[in-house]
């Protein structure tokens, strides 16, 4: 049986669909990424690994592998931790995989399972919106994918809270959009002391004398 | 900006941010889906305020217009819909500021490298500061090195052409005198200002909704062809002026346009329906003519 949870790929500010496809099969132990990861997504293995002992799972001794579909599409960033992760208790059946086919999943997972913020949710959160699927983000990024407006959003602090919120024995809310603090108002062009040109109308302190 | 040191340009252009109108909301999730990739949206809140970057002169190409092993926005993007601001630009490396001059005019940047084809959106608005020669002091008498106006030549001459015809505006910003310090300070503070570039600003979204439904254009920096010539249409007495200055000063095709262009930001400024002469006249005046004058005073 193969798991898979759907994840995005980032191009510039273009998103490419891509899935985490996890099986498990018989065979010696083994815990495979491919599908041309690069460094960051390889080592995922050993992040997820441990994640899931964190969970107090341990990984089956069966052969895993891990595709990351298209196999020709480079993947770089750490936000494939999650998707791995999430496709993986699908297939050790610790996650309902019908309900995870309605979600888009990104994010960093620490080696004691909780998820840490990762760079291009509110471009994902926008797919998302587009694909009619809902998000699975880390909750430090939570605010930020609420921006994309009408989308489901998981917005977990742990894969813990993630397998709860399935089960529905811990729901979490969802989270609210928001904005930057404004920047400290500091500087004025008050304190430049410009002597305005007779006929300066425009932004005139650039164009007048600064004596400051 | 040219001036001398300490003459305030780096003090005005911190200032900057101040007067600019905040962000639309479509062009506050354009520029939070580029943070976004970048990682640099803190605590996940979405930006209302323009950007305001200042990367230091040892800025390489890939910093500055995006690329790099992982192809990443570079300062022009992360500047996108607010201000880059290029304090001694002389000092910049030459390529990078070269590698500016598309992503100025086209207002994005196509990133091609052996594995991936990236385009990032870079409008913005460049401000730069320089001093007039190596030494800095090239317009005042008794300061001035024994190289000047020599020095001056081959400093400005780091620059090159076609990078200075897309700077609109030129200002010389003289040094300052001790007893300009002790002037009163000016009456109109920032919050001032960014009210009436706000009000200009609401006059072109007002105009462009009606000639541009598709929101392709919002400000008058992207108009552009047809649309320039339609908004920007000046009176009699103000097109014969721009005639002859741009036989005069040989002013290129981009060059004409962009005058047309700041004449009726000028004129929004100013609340005028049409561009009349002396907005023309004060656009022609920020102009850099192409040939550098052999002074900092020009």
């Amino acid at each position: 049986m193969v798991a898979r949870v759907r994840t995005v790929a980032f191009s510039g500010v273009e998103v490419v669909d891509v899935e985490a496809q996890v099986t498990i099969t018989p065979g010696l132990p083994a815990f495979a990424v491919v599908g041309l990861p690069d460094k960051t997504v390889a080592e995922s293995r050993e992040r997820v690994r441990s994640a899931l002992a964190a969970l107090g799972l341990s990984l089956p001794s069966r052969h895993i592998t891990v595709n990351l579909a298209p196999a020709d599409v480079l993947k770089e960033g750490s936000h494939f931790d999650l998707p791995i992760a999430l496709a993986l208790l699908a297939a050790m059946d610790v996650l309902p995989e019908d309900e995870l086919a309605g979600y888009t999943a990104l994010g960093e997972v620490a080696l004691d399972g909780s998820l840490t913020s990762v760079a291009g949710v509110l471009l994902a959160a926008l797919t998302a919106a587009a694909r009619q699927s809902g998000l699975i983000c880390p909750a430090a990024c939570g605010s930020e994918a609420a921006w994309a407006g009408e989308v489901e959003i998981i917005a977990a602090p742990n894969l813990l809270a993630i397998v709860n919120h399935f089960k529905g024995t811990q729901l979490l809310p969802p989270p609210e959009p928001k904005l930057a603090p404004p920047r400290a108002a500091g500087l004025d062009f008050k304190d430049s002391k410009a002597r305005r040109a007779p006929s300066a109308r425009s932004k005139s302190p650039r164009r007048a004398v600064i004596t400051c | 900006m040219i001036g001398p040191p300490g003459a305030g340009k780096s003090m005005l252009a911190a200032r900057l941010p101040g007067i600019l109108p905040p962000l639309e909301p479509a062009e506050a999730l354009e520029l939070g889906m580029i943070q976004s990739v970048a990682g640099g949206l803190r605590n996940g809140g979405l930006l209302r305020e323009r950007p305001f970057r200042d990367p230091h002169h040892s800025a390489s190409l890939p910093a500055l217009v995006g690329g790099g092993l992982r192809t990443r926005p570079g300062e022009i993007s992360l500047a996108h819909q607010g201000v880059l601001f290029l304090d001694e630009l002389p000092e910049f490396n030459r390529a990078a500021l070269e590698a500016l001059r598309q992503p100025l005019e086209t207002g994005r940047v196509s990133v091609a490298r052996a594995n991936s084809h990236v385009t990032f959106p870079a409008r913005v608005q460049l401000v730069a500061a320089m001093n007039p020669c190596r030494c800095g002091y090239l317009a005042e008498p008794g300061r001035a090195c024994g190289r000047a106006p020599r020095c001056a030549q081959e400093y400005q001459a780091r620059i090159s052409g076609p990078l200075l015809d897309r700077i609109d505006l030129h200002i010389d910003v003289p040094s300052v005198s001790p007893a300009d310090l002790a002037l009163p300070p000016p009456a109109e503070s920032s919050a001032e200002i960014a009210g009436r570039v706000a009000a200009a600003r609401a006059r072109q979204s007002a105009r462009y909704q009606k000639l541009s439904p598709d929101h392709r254009v919002r400000t008058n920096a992207e108009a552009d062809g047809e649309l320039l010539d339609e908004i920007a249409a000046p009176d009699p007495a103000g097109r014969t002026l721009l005639q002859r200055a741009a036989e005069r000063l040989r002013l290129s095709a981009r060059g004409y346009h962009r005058v047309l262009r700041v004449a009726r930001t000028l004129a929004d400024l100013e609340g005028a329906a049409t561009v009349a002469r002396h907005h023309i006249a004060e656009a022609l005046s920020y102009r850099r003519p192409f040939h550098l004058p052999d002074s900092a005073g020009g």
